[in-house]
């Protein structure tokens, strides 16, 4: 079927930002900051992407050995934050532990500070290119259909979504993707508990921080498909959150995320039930909330002008266009069964500037989970922290008024370094 | 099809005419954010509802006299009381309080700035409740709703318009497929009142199958609080059960339809009567 339509032309600007999630609101708070008149879309009436649609939590990782490995804007949110009473960093391991209304607030009030116009209740549907310009991105919402113009785009979609409209290649997905998980949130947990506060409390460096006497009882009860499990606190007495749900499928193809969204839901009701029927701790729990959105791990990769290898990441390469870190483990989650693959840094690695874009156009970045690594590189890219680290990039990058591969790498990297990010 | 986005989003794109809010003011209804909040002392919480209960009155209602109290505290937030809902968990509540008035729900920049000033005001409101609301002190937000919740937007021309007066006068029609006994309840536009006209003439009144056929397009229904009828008609049909009700009446005359090959407005609503009865739904005496 063909439509033509007409579109309406809403704003023009330096920088739009697709996508309000960790990535997109802080590559906006940074290119605003800059000087860059900035926009972001955003497909929910809130901000804040994984945290705050699907509860995930904590926010890895932001230091590691004591070393502060993402610096700069995501650090001053991390402890504004907790300043509102809204966030407890766990040191040393540098994991933040959160709670989600007050992440949105912030995220709002960053938005209206740095005067970063907002288009919420806005779904990116489609891409307007002109030989190796994006030219406009478009949109849906209660108003129809409308277009940002813009010097520069940056995809933080998560799925590459414009990315992948404009035509740029994508990473070979090899046989499965990592699996989706919904965040449930349980209330009338005995938080007092030592193992439930243990379990909470995301610190130790080198170790999984899944909860281990839980994860031994589930594994006896022969109980299905699970992950870890990981409690985390949501800083509210009684309030757990849990990661333990898990299903195959692929988030970019609209059935299979519709029938994923469906079995997460029941599973987590089913794994709320088997926590409040065997372990003690959770034996007066209800549930108060599940994720309005599932949590996606891998869709796309872009094919930038470099994909981070796993030798390279592990290596710890340090590349001379080195704008962002990471320091979570590589995590693998295995998409049948309840097992995990997880390899540990020895010490933080280095994220390239030429992973941030392609080389198809001259005036779109992407930030986020979706930047272009292999997939056990990605593995440990795809945490908040660091797709706040690659949106912080991104953001300041996009405003060197040059195609994104002529940017000026020293004033990049010197620009990021007086805001506080650590290279 | 069976346009049940609640803004008759599919109807508008096809052509079908609608009013936006009131046929004769313009005035759109409200949107309000809900929250819940927890750890509530529930027994304290009872006891002062019934010591007020006779200061309780439509739109000024729970905690209005509070408001009122702490007018400097409350500042511009544009409610005059705090209305309270029990959740099935002891001790969490959930509010119906905040307020964007002037917004139009079916402008994108409407509801962009109504949610942003809708969250703001879900933690001054819970300041102001810790502070001054008895059972509140120690209370915590258990969370806020993904998204405001709307009261009005579009109300398409269908083959029949419900007015205020049948309301009023809890009429009844041959081919209602739907009865109800909830109270005409439209909130003002620039201030914090609004009109409450609760159904006294009788038990209920009735909605007519032809309010749920668009007119104009051979295979639409509308269901929901967009269906076609007068702005406080509509005020009284908006509410969650009602849209149910149509949802499953549309959804029945549908099928009904497309087994016959002919228009929705040209189902037998004897036929369609019978069949809801059958399926349990309630449509009168």
């Amino acid at each position: 079927m063909e439509i033509k339509k007409q579109v309406n032309v809403v704003g023009n600007y330096d920088v739009v930002v697709c996508g309000g999630g960790p990535a997109g609101f802080i590559a906006a708070i940074a290119a605003s900051r800059q000087g860059a008149k900035t926009a972001i879309i955003e497909e929910y009436g809130f901000l804040g992407g994984m945290a705050t649609s699907s509860f995930v939590t904590p926010i890895s990782v932001f230091t590691y050995k004591g070393e502060l490995v993402i610096g700069g804007i995501p650090w001053e949110f991390m402890h504004k934050l907790s300043d509102m009473g809204g966030a407890r960093i766990e040191e040393p391991l540098g994991n933040v532990a959160f709670e989600p209304e007050m992440y949105k607030l912030l995220c709002q009030r960053y938005m209206q500070e740095e005067n970063i116009d907002m288009y919420m209740h806005s779904y990116i549907s489609d891409v307007v290119v002109d030989g190796r310009c994006v030219t406009y991105v478009v949109f849906e919402n209660k108003n129809g259909t409308e277009a940002l113009s813009a010097k520069k785009f940056i995809d933080c979609t998560g799925d590459a979504d414009v990315a992948y409209m404009a035509g740029c290649d994508m990473q070979d997905p090899g046989d499965t993707l990592q699996p989706m998980s919904s965040y449930f949130i349980l209330g009338g947990c005995d938080t007092d508990s030592p193992m439930l506060k243990e379990a909470m409390c995301h610190n130790k460096t080198g170790e999984n921080c899944h909860c281990l006497p839980v994860r031994e009882k589930l594994l006896e009860l022969d109980i299905g498909e699970f992950g870890g499990p990981w409690f985390c606190t949501t800083l509210q007495p009684g309030v757990v959150t849990v990661n333990m749900t898990r299903t195959e499928g692929n988030a970019i193809d609209n059935r299979d995320f519709t029938k994923a969204e469906c079995k997460l839901r029941e599973e987590c009701f089913r794994m709320a039930k088997i926590l409040k029927d065997n372990v003690d701790e959770f034996k007066d729990s209800y549930v108060l909330n599940i994720a309005t959105h599932g949590g996606i791990r891998e869709t796309r990769r872009i094919v930038g002008a470099h994909t981070i290898t796993a030798e390279e990441y592990v290596g710890r390469y340090e590349y001379e266009d080195s704008v962002s870190r990471g320091a979570h483990p590589i995590d693998i989650h295995v998409a049948h069964g309840a097992n995990q693959n997880i390899t540990f840094l020895e010490s933080p690695a280095y994220v390239p500037y030429r992973a941030l874009y392609s080389s198809k156009f001259d005036n779109l970045l992407v930030a986020g989970r979706c930047i272009s690594a292999d997939k056990q590189a990605f593995a440990s890219l795809r945490v908040q922290a660091s797709c706040m680290g690659t949106g912080q990039a991104a953001g300041v990058a996009a405003t060197q008024d040059v195609p994104v591969q002529n940017v000026d790498i020293n004033k990049l990297r010197e620009d990021l370094k007086e805001i506080g990010a650590n290279l | 099809m069976i346009d049940c986005s609640g803004d008759a989003d599919v109807a508008y794109r096809a052509g079908v005419k609608c009013v936006l809010g009131n046929e004769e003011t313009g005035n759109i209804q409200p949107m309000s954010l809900f929250l819940r909040v927890g750890n509530v002392d529930t027994e304290a919480l009872t006891a002062h509802m019934a010591e007020h209960k006779d200061e309780i009155r439509p739109f000024f209602g729970p905690f209005s006299w509070t408001i009122k109290e702490h007018k400097d505290d409350w500042g511009d937030i544009p409610r005059a009381e705090i209305c309270v809902f029990k959740d099935i968990e002891e001790g969490i509540y959930h509010l119906n309080v905040t307020r964007i008035n002037n917004a139009d729900g079916t402008k994108t920049e409407d509801l962009t700035r109504g949610e942003i000033e809708c969250l703001q005001q879900a933690f001054k409101v819970h300041e102001f409740m810790k502070k001054h609301c008895v059972g509140f002190e120690n209370s915590v937000i258990v969370d806020i709703a993904d998204t405001m919740g709307i009261r009005e937007t579009r109300h398409i021309e269908g083959e029949y318009i419900l007015t205020g007066a049948e309301v009023a006068d809890c009429k009844l029609h041959d081919d209602d497929i739907a009865v109800m006994a909830t109270c005409m309840d439209t909130h003002n536009l620039e201030d914090e009142g609004g009109t409450f006209v609760p159904p006294t003439a009788g038990p209920y009144f009735g909605v007519p199958y032809p309010c749920l056929v668009a007119k104009g397009v051979d295979n639409l229904f509308v269901a929901g609080r967009s269906i076609s009828a007068e702005s406080m008609a509509a005020s009284a049909i908006r509410m969650m059960p009602s849209c149910m009700a149509f949802g499953e009446a549309a959804g029945t005359a549908a099928a009904m339809a497309i087994k016959e090959n002919i228009a929705p407005k040209n189902v037998n609503t004897d036929q369609l009567r019978e069949k809801l009865v059958n399926q349990g739904a309630y449509i009168g005496d």
